[in-house]
C-alpha cells in the first residue's frame, strides 16, 4: 500500500515537476512569471488530442509532435505579446500573463467544447510487481517520460551552446550581451522549450483527470507551489519539490481526507514566502546594489 | 587604426562624452586616465555600442566606420570589451565562462584551440576549470574575465579598469600578463584609475576630464608633465 502510494505521489509529483520547470525556465531567461504556463500546456493537449483524432496517427507519434507543437505555441505566444512588452516594467508582462491565461482557457472551450473527454494513455493501470511491491504501470510510465525530459534539458544546460548562454544571461545579461548573446533569441528559445515541457505534461496528466479546459488550475497551483519550496530560480529546486509536494499530497489524501489534497498546496506556498522565501535547497539571494 | 573623432555621448540631458578625438593606433597599448566620472568607461560603451547613451560624431576601425554597429557585429570585428567590475557568470565554472567568450564564433571555430591559448596564458586557470567563478580569488577573476574576452581572438582588447580592487601584486602581475598578451600582436586600450601602473606598461595616453580630452602624449613623457604628476600620480 504505501509503496504503491509512494509510487503514484512521485508519478504526480514529476507531472507538476514539469509544468513547474517550464515556470522556472521563462522566469529565469526573462523575469517574468508565466502564469498561462498551465492553460497553454491544455491547449497544447488539447492540439495534439485533435490530431490524435483527425489523423488517427498512433499515441506514441502525437506525444513526439507535442514537442515541436508546443515549441510553435511557446515561440508564436512569446512573439505577439512578450515582445512588444520587452522594454516595460516587468508587471506589465506579467498582467499580460494573466490576459493569456484567459485567452487560452477560453478559446479552449470554444474550439473544443467545455465537457471533459477521455484521453487515451500510452501506458496501462495494471499494477506490475517491483520488490514484492505492486505498483501501476502508469506510475512508472510517467516517472520515466518525465524522467526523460529532465535528463534532456539538464544535457541541453549542461553541454550545449545555447544551453550554457541561456544560464549565463540569466546570471548577467550584460555581460551575455557583451559576448554577442542575443537576448531577444534567448526568450524566445526559453518560451519555446517551456511551452514543449508544459504540453508533455497535459499529456501525462490528461488520461488521470480527463481532457478538460480547466485540468491545468490545480496542477499549475501544485506547480508553483513546487517551484517555490524549491526557490523559484533553480531547476533542479523546482523537481525536488514537486515531488514533494506529490508525494505528501498523496499520503494526506490517503491517510487524513483528500479535502485537503489542494489546500496543503496553498499552505506550502504561504509557508514558504513567510518563512523562506529563497526556497528550502537555494542560497539566500543577495541583491548586489 | 581605431579613429575616433569628434564623438560625444549623452545619458537623456546629462552629457557624458564632449567632441572627444582619438586615435589607438595598431598593436599599441594606448591608455586612457581621468577621475570616476570622466567618462572613460563610457568611452569604451560607445566603441563597443554597449551603454544605453546617445552618440554622435564617428568611430571607425580601419577607415570603416562601426559606430551604430551592433554590440556582436563589432565584436566580430574583433574589438571586445573587458568590463568593469569583470562581470563574470558567477554560478558558471571557469571554463562555461571561457567558452561563453567563444559564443559568437563557436560554429565555425574550434573554441577548444583557444581554451588551450587561455590557459596557456594564465596557467592558474586550469587547475580552477571546474571550479565556479564565484568562488575564485580577485586576480583569478580577473584572469578570467581577460580569458573570456580572449577567446573572441580580439585584434583590440578593451580593458576597463582590470586592477580594481586587487592587491598591488596582484595588479603588477595582470599589467605584465596585458603587456604579454600586447606581446602577441594584440592592441590594447586601457581605462585606469591606476595610473602609475597604466602609464608603464602604456606606449600612448589620454586624459580625460569631465568629458573632455585634456591632455595626450607618449606615456614616458605623460608620466613628467606637471598636471598629470599632481592629479593622477601624488606623491612618490
Amino acid at each position: 500500500m504505501i509503496t504503491q502510494l509512494l509510487a503514484s505521489g512521485l508519478a504526480l509529483g514529476s507531472v507538476y515537476a514539469l509544468l513547474a520547470l517550464s515556470l522556472v525556465l521563462i522566469h529565469k531567461a526573462t523575469d517574468v512569471v508565466n502564469f498561462a504556463q498551465g492553460e497553454m500546456a491544455m491547449f497544447g493537449t488539447y492540439a495534439c488530442f485533435a490530431l490524435l483524432t483527425k489523423t488517427e496517427f498512433p499515441l506514441p507519434v502525437v506525444m513526439l509532435a507535442a514537442v515541436p507543437l508546443g515549441i510553435l505555441l511557446g515561440v508564436a505566444t512569446e512573439r505577439i505579446t512578450m515582445g512588444p512588452l520587452r522594454s516595460a516594467p516587468p508587471v506589465n508582462a506579467l498582467i499580460a500573463t494573466i490576459g493569456l491565461w484567459m485567452i487560452f482557457h477560453h478559446t479552449a472551450g470554444w474550439i473544443w467544447g467545455y465537457d471533459p473527454v477521455r484521453f487515451p494513455s500510452l501506458f496501462s493501470p495494471e499494477p506490475i510487481n517491483i520488490l514484492g511491491a505492486r505498483v501501476a504501470q502508469n506510475s512508472l510510465g510517467i516517472i520515466a517520460v518525465s524522467l526523460l525530459v529532465m535528463v534532456l534539458l539538464y544535457l541541453f544546460f549542461e553541454f550545449t551552446r545555447m544551453g550554457i548562454a541561456m544560464r549565463a544571461a540569466s546570471q548577467n545579461r550584460r555581460a551575455a550581451q557583451l559576448m554577442g548573446v542575443n537576448v531577444t533569441r534567448i526568450s524566445l528559445i526559453a518560451w519555446g522549450l517551456a511551452t514543449a515541457v508544459s504540453v508533455v505534461c497535459g499529456l501525462l496528466i490528461a488520461p488521470l483527470t480527463f481532457l478538460d479546459f480547466e485540468m491545468m488550475l490545480s496542477v499549475l497551483l501544485k506547480a508553483f507551489a513546487g517551484a517555490i519550496l524549491g526557490g523559484f530560480n533553480s531547476l533542479p529546486g523546482a523537481v525536488v519539490g514537486c515531488l514533494v509536494i506529490g508525494v505528501v499530497e498523496n499520503l494526506i489524501a490517503a491517510y487524513v481526507s483528500t479535502a485537503f489534497k489542494d489546500t496543503f498546496a496553498f499552505g506550502i506556498i504561504i509557508v514558504v514566502l513567510m518563512f523562506r522565501p529563497q526556497g528550502l535547497f537555494t542560497r539566500e539571494i543577495v541583491k548586489k546594489v | 587604426m581605431l579613429e575616433i573623432s569628434d564623438l560625444s555621448a549623452r545619458y537623456g540631458a546629462i552629457a557624458a562624452l564632449d567632441h572627444v578625438s582619438l586615435r589607438v593606433e595598431n598593436e599599441k597599448v594606448v591608455s586612457l586616465l581621468g577621475s570616476n566620472g570622466a567618462g572613460k568607461s563610457t568611452l569604451l560603451g560607445c566603441i563597443t555600442n554597449s551603454v544605453s547613451c546617445r552618440m554622435q560624431g564617428s568611430i571607425r576601425l580601419d577607415g570603416k566606420e562601426i559606430l551604430g554597429l551592433s554590440t556582436d557585429a563589432i565584436i566580430s570585428r574583433g574589438l571586445v570589451l573587458v568590463p568593469e567590475g569583470r562581470q563574470l557568470f558567477n554560478d558558471l565554472t571557469v571554463e562555461e565562462n571561457l567558452r561563453m567568450g567563444a559564443y559568437g564564433f563557436e560554429h565555425g571555430r574550434k573554441w577548444r584551440t583557444d581554451l588551450e591559448r587561455v590557459y596557456a596564458l594564465f596557467p592558474r586557470l586550469v587547475e580552477r576549470r571546474r571550479q565556479v567563478a564565484a568562488t575564485l580569488s580577485g586576480g583569478e577573476q580577473q584572469m578570467v574575465a581577460i580569458g573570456r574576452a580572449i577567446m573572441a581572438r580580439p585584434r583590440m582588447l578593451l580593458l576597463d579598469e582590470p586592477s580594481l580592487g586587487l592587491a598591488p601584486r596582484l595588479v603588477r602581475e595582470i599589467f605584465n600578463l596585458v603587456r604579454e598578451i600586447n606581446g602577441q600582436g594584440v592592441t590594447v586600450m586601457l581605462v585606469e584609475q591606476n595610473a602609475r601602473q597604466a602609464l608603464r606598461i602604456a606606449d600612448f595616453a589620454y586624459v580625460l576630464e569631465k568629458g573632455r580630452l585634456m591632455g595626450s602624449g607618449p606615456a614616458p613623457i605623460l608620466a613628467k608633465d606637471p598636471h598629470v604628476v599632481s592629479a593622477y600620480l601624488g606623491e612618490e
